[in-house]
Parts: C-alpha cells; sequence; structure tokens
C-alpha cells in the first residue's frame, strides 16, 4: 500500500469515525434511533461545495452555513417528534432525509441534480482545497480527535447523566427533574450540526458531490454500523468501530468490487447480524467482558 | 379525466395494501419494523420469474412460492428474529435492516443488477368499463388482495388460533399466563406476513420488473400505507394502500411524477405528527414506542 492510499484510508476512516461520533450523541445517548443522518451529512456537503462555486464564498462560511441549516432541521423534527419513541422515530428520519435526498435531485438549478457538482478551486486554506492528501489527514484527524473529546465529555457532563437517564427510563427521569424534551432537542441539533461538519469535510475532500454519495439511505445505514461494532453510547465505540469498518470495507470492495458485485455488500449484512447476536453493546465492551472473564477465570 | 385516475390509483393501490398486510401484521404482533419485508417481495418475484423462465404461468407460480415464502418467515422468525425479541431497542430495529441488505446483495450476487421482467400473453391486457380502462393484471392482483384479506380476517376473527394472534398482540405477557403458545404464534405470524408479501410478489411480477432493491421501493410506500392506516389494523393496511395508490396518481398527474415521491413522504410526515395512531390504530403507540 503506497502513502497517498494510506492516506486516503485514514481521512476517510477519521472522517466517518467523527461522523458516526456524531450519530452516536443521538442514538447512544439519548436512544433516539436516527435512519436520517444522511441529510445531515449532505446539507454539509451542499453547503459547503454550492456557495463556494457558485459565489467564490470561503467553503467555511458555507460549512458554516451548513452546520445552521442542519440545525434547524434537525430543532424542527425534534420538535415534532417529542412523543415519539422507537421506530416511529426511526421512520420519521427515514421520510425526511428521503424528502431532502430527493429535493436535491430536482432542485437542479442549484444543485445540478444526479450530475452533481465537481469542486475546483484555488488550492489553499482559506478554500479548503488541496492538492496533496496531507492537509486533509490533519483536518480529518482534528475533525474525529474533536468529536472524541466532546463526547467523552458529554458523555462526564450533567448533560450526559440526563441524557442517558432519558434513555433508560424517560418516566423516571421525567419525575426527577430532567427536562426531558429540552435535553433531547438539544443533542439532536448538536448531533445533526456536527455530522454537517463532516459532510462538508468529505465534499471537499473528494472533490465531487452529487445525491447518491452524499444523501444516499447507505450513509445513514454506515453511521449506524460503524457506532454499532465500535459500541453504542460508547465515546470511544464510533472511532473504534470507523477504524474496524472503513478499512474492512474497502478491503472486500478492492478483492471483490470488480468481480464479484454484491458480495462485500453481503458480507457486512452478516457482519452486522452477527456483531448484533454476539455482542449487541459493541466490540470494545465485548473484549472487556471476556478479557475480565478470563483474568477471573485464572485466579480462580 | 379524474375518474380514470381514481381508477388506476385503486389499481395500483391494491398491490399496495397486500405488501403493507404483512408488514402490519408481523408491526402490530411482534413489534418489530421488517425492515426485510421488501426483501421477501424480492425474493418471492425473483422466484416465481425463475418459475416462469421454466414455463410455469406467474399466477400457477404462486401455488409454489406461497409454501415457500412462508417457510421462510417460519425460519426466519424462528432462528433470527426471537433472538431479538427482549434484546435492547437497537438488536430490534438493526437486525432486520442487516437482514434486508444482506439479501438485497445476495440478489445481486446471484442474479445481477439487470431489471428482468416476464412476459405473458395478458399482461397488457385492459378492458373498458364506462370509458374506464381497467388492466386485467392489476384487476386480478386486487381481487387477489380482496380474497385474502378477507381471508385473513375472517381467520383472525374466527378461529382459535386467530385469537390467539390477536391476544399476543394486544398483550403477550397476559397471552402467555392464558396458555398460548406465544413462540409459536410469533412463528405463525410472521409466516403468514411473509406469505402475503410473497402473494404480492406473485401478482406483481405481470406488472413490474424485479430487481435487487425492488424491495426498497416498495416496502417505503408499505411503511407510508401502515402509519397511514393505523398500526395493527387490517381495514387500516386495505384503506391506506387504496388511499396512497390514489394519491401517488393525483400527484403524479397534477404536479409531477417525479415529485410523487415527495409527496407521499410529506404524507408521511403529516400523518406520523399530527395522528401517529394513522386513520383506524390505536392512540399512543407512538408513546409507548411498541415495546
Amino acid at each position: 500500500m503506497s502513502v497517498p492510499q494510506l492516506f486516503d484510508l485514514l481521512i476517510l476512516t477519521l472522517v466517518w469515525a467523527g461522523m458516526a461520533a456524531a450519530w452516536n450523541l443521538l442514538a447512544g445517548f439519548a436512544g433516539q434511533f436516527s435512519l436520517g443522518h444522511a441529510a445531515f451529512i449532505g446539507i454539509g456537503a451542499y453547503a459547503a461545495v454550492i456557495p463556494a462555486m457558485r459565489y467564490q464564498l470561503s467553503p467555511w462560511v458555507g460549512m458554516l452555513g451548513g452546520v445552521v441549516v442542519a440545525g434547524l432541521l434537525a430543532f424542527f423534527i425534534a420538535s415534532i417528534s417529542l412523543r415519539m419513541r422507537g421506530p416511529f422515530f426511526t421512520l420519521l428520519t427515514i421520510a425526511f432525509s428521503e424528502v431532502v435526498r430527493l429535493i436535491a435531485l430536482y432542485a437542479k438549478p442549484l444543485t445540478n441534480g444526479a450530475e452533481g457538482i465537481i469542486v475546483e478551486l484555488q488550492p489553499g486554506i482559506m478554500n479548503l482545497y488541496f492538492l496533496e492528501k496531507w492537509p486533509f489527514v490533519v483536518l480529518a484527524g482534528l475533525y474525529a480527535s474533536g468529536m472524541y473529546l466532546l463526547c467523552a465529555s458529554i458523555r462526564r457532563s450533567r448533560m450526559g447523566h440526563r441524557l442517558l437517564a432519558l434513555r433508560d427510563d424517560e418516566d423516571a427521569a421525567r419525575s426527577l427533574g430532567v427536562e426531558v424534551y429540552r435535553a433531547r432537542v438539544l443533542i439532536t441539533l448538536i448531533s445533526a450540526a456536527l455530522t454537517s461538519v463532516g459532510g462538508a469535510v468529505l465534499a471537499m475532500y473528494t472533490q465531487y458531490i452529487d445525491p447518491d454519495s452524499t444523501l444516499s439511505f447507505l450513509l445513514s445505514v454506515e453511521l449506524s454500523l460503524i457506532t454499532i461494532v465500535g459500541g453504542l453510547g460508547n465515546a470511544a465505540g464510533p472511532i473504534v468501530g470507523a477504524f474496524l469498518i472503513v478499512p474492512l470495507e474497502r478491503l472486500l470492495r478492492s478483492w471483490f468490487g470488480g468481480v464479484l458485485f454484491g458480495l462485500h455488500g453481503l458480507i457486512f449484512g452478516i457482519l452486522l447480524i452477527v456483531i448484533l447476536l454476539a455482542a449487541p453493546n459493541g466490540v470494545l465492551l465485548a473484549i472487556g467482558n471476556w478479557r475480565s472473564r478470563w483474568i477471573s477465570r485464572r485466579h480462580a | 379525466m379524474i375518474p380514470q385516475l381514481i381508477v388506476s390509483g385503486l389499481l395500483v393501490g391494491g398491490i399496495y395494501a397486500l405488501v403493507a398486510i404483512g408488514l402490519n401484521l408481523v408491526f402490530g404482533v411482534l413489534r418489530i419494523i421488517n425492515f426485510a419485508h421488501g426483501e421477501y417481495l424480492m425474493v418471492a418475484m425473483y422466484g416465481s420469474y425463475w418459475l416462469w423462465r421454466l414455463t410455469i404461468d406467474p399466477y400457477v407460480a404462486a401455488l409454489l412460492i406461497l409454501p415457500m415464502m412462508a417457510v421462510l418467515g417460519a425460519v426466519t422468525e424462528r432462528y433470527l428474529i426471537r433472538y431479538t425479541l427482549a434484546s435492547q431497542a437497537h438488536v430490534k430495529i438493526f437486525v432486520t435492516l442487516g437482514l434486508s441488505i444482506a439479501l438485497q446483495n445476495a440478489a445481486l450476487l446471484l442474479f445481477g443488477g439487470d431489471y428482468l421482467s416476464v412476459r405473458t400473453p395478458y399482461q397488457t391486457m385492459t378492458f373498458t368499463l364506462a370509458s374506464l380502462s381497467i388492466s386485467v393484471p392489476r384487476l386480478i392482483a386486487n381481487v387477489v388482495m380482496a380474497v385474502s384479506a378477507i381471508g385473513l380476517y375472517f381467520f383472525l376473527q374466527h378461529t382459535d388460533f386467530g385469537k390467539a394472534i390477536r391476544a399476543t398482540a394486544q398483550d403477550s405477557t397476559t397471552a402467555r399466563l392464558m396458555g398460548i403458545n406465544i413462540g409459536r404464534v410469533y412463528m405463525a405470524t410472521f409466516a403468514i406476513g411473509t406469505a402475503f408479501v410473497g402473494l404480492a410478489g406473485c401478482v406483481l411480477i405481470p406488472v413490474y420488473y424485479v430487481y435487487p432493491t425492488v424491495g426498497t421501493d416498495f416496502v417505503l410506500i408499505a411503511f407510508v400505507v401502515v402509519v397511514l392506516g393505523g398500526l395493527g389494523s387490517l381495514l387500516g393496511a386495505v384503506v391506506g394502500g387504496f388511499l396512497i395508490g390514489v394519491v401517488e396518481q393525483f400527484s403524479g398527474f397534477f404536479i409531477d411524477t417525479s415529485l410523487r415521491q415527495i409527496v407521499y413522504f410529506g404524507v408521511f410526515i403529516a400523518i406520523l405528527v399530527l395522528r401517529p395512531a394513522g386513520l383506524f390504530g390505536k392512540r399512543g403507540a407512538e408513546e409507548i414506542g411498541l415495546k
């Protein structure tokens, strides 16, 4: 594996780790399983690219705009779904992300529809456009580590404890004075806004966006797969999950992608089922459990 | 034009209803969203496509496909779904999603991504009734839907096992205390659900293509239908199917065919928000989160 290939893999892994960490804030901490986070990835991507390509605005500004738009949409989704739990919320998020995808597909004057947009700018930090890969390694690394630190500190904060309480028993949490609705709206907003940052970084790195690559349902599935494999509700889970899943996916694709179309998807579906049944709380906790069992057996 | 739109909408809606009935039954009794429901449709459609290649007519093939789908459903419940029922929420949601991804890609691997369709002498046949044009295979699909839905209704209302299914749907703990083997109820319910979607595949193949992700397109509509009609309501699934079919035809005609998906997702969001119980469902289901 050459250095550019290694960098490429590292960048994708880190960006996915960061976005999965953002998804984990909502799913793992608040117990609301969104399968619509692709909408926020796409919003981040289009917000960074469209103003930059059309109005020569810095993608940094666009990224900020994406954060605002994603946050507003999340605020709206969260406020209309306050009483929904479990599968209903999941279905609602799917519907919203499909609507966003369809809008991106048909708002041709703005998004160029299914043809997508190729990003070409003056290289430089202001334009978030580089011809080498290493600046993106730095950027993705900053994003992923920032997300990890944020998740870990939210987990330990009052907010984190409130969220976990409402996840485990909403009525009990409410009766103890947790403002359940406020906590839920806030975390949905934060999760969406931070996901859109990842979407923007991804778009600037791949230098091409279209509805399929930034808004497909499978992206939402990917976020959940990464987080569940690593460990739901665990700040380190999405990072570990991304370092397992993204390289594995790349590997399977390069082995079978050309010859056996569909094999890597088949393996991923089965992998998801096996992980859910064998280690529903992710490999991190599963390894911890095996280790403690092994240690206690040795001392017995 | 408007009467024709309504008739075409109803004819399409009957097929949606047939897909939605199975989804709704499983949703109502096992309290899981079966994301793989559409993939069973896909499996049944490939099944009848290959039987057609062996010169078996799709409607005759249904006699073979139906029991096969029921067995497939029973096996899925017994050896996969059952292990998730007592698990945390995310396990329930994502196991069927994993199954859906695996089946879709297995189809891609086995049959490739091409759109396949059968050729039968009756597939383009239409007749005219009071200046309304009616497609024969779609009418057959609706008759099949009506007969099987009525059959299911009587089975649920008037047989002991049907009553056991309804009791389990209402309160599985109490049902178990009354001596109902709820494991068997779950297995049978899942089998009936997949048999229904298998039936949908058989009546759909003369009028539609089959491809690996065909299930996704239909299952999204089926979710809309189920939520619109109301969870656990058989009547709701049928009425919801017809309504969505008509809405789809109208939005396709008056707005734009390419925007009809936005319209039914809009309907979906509106129903989820304004009346999550749907037209005929029980209130409050969205709050208990179907535990």
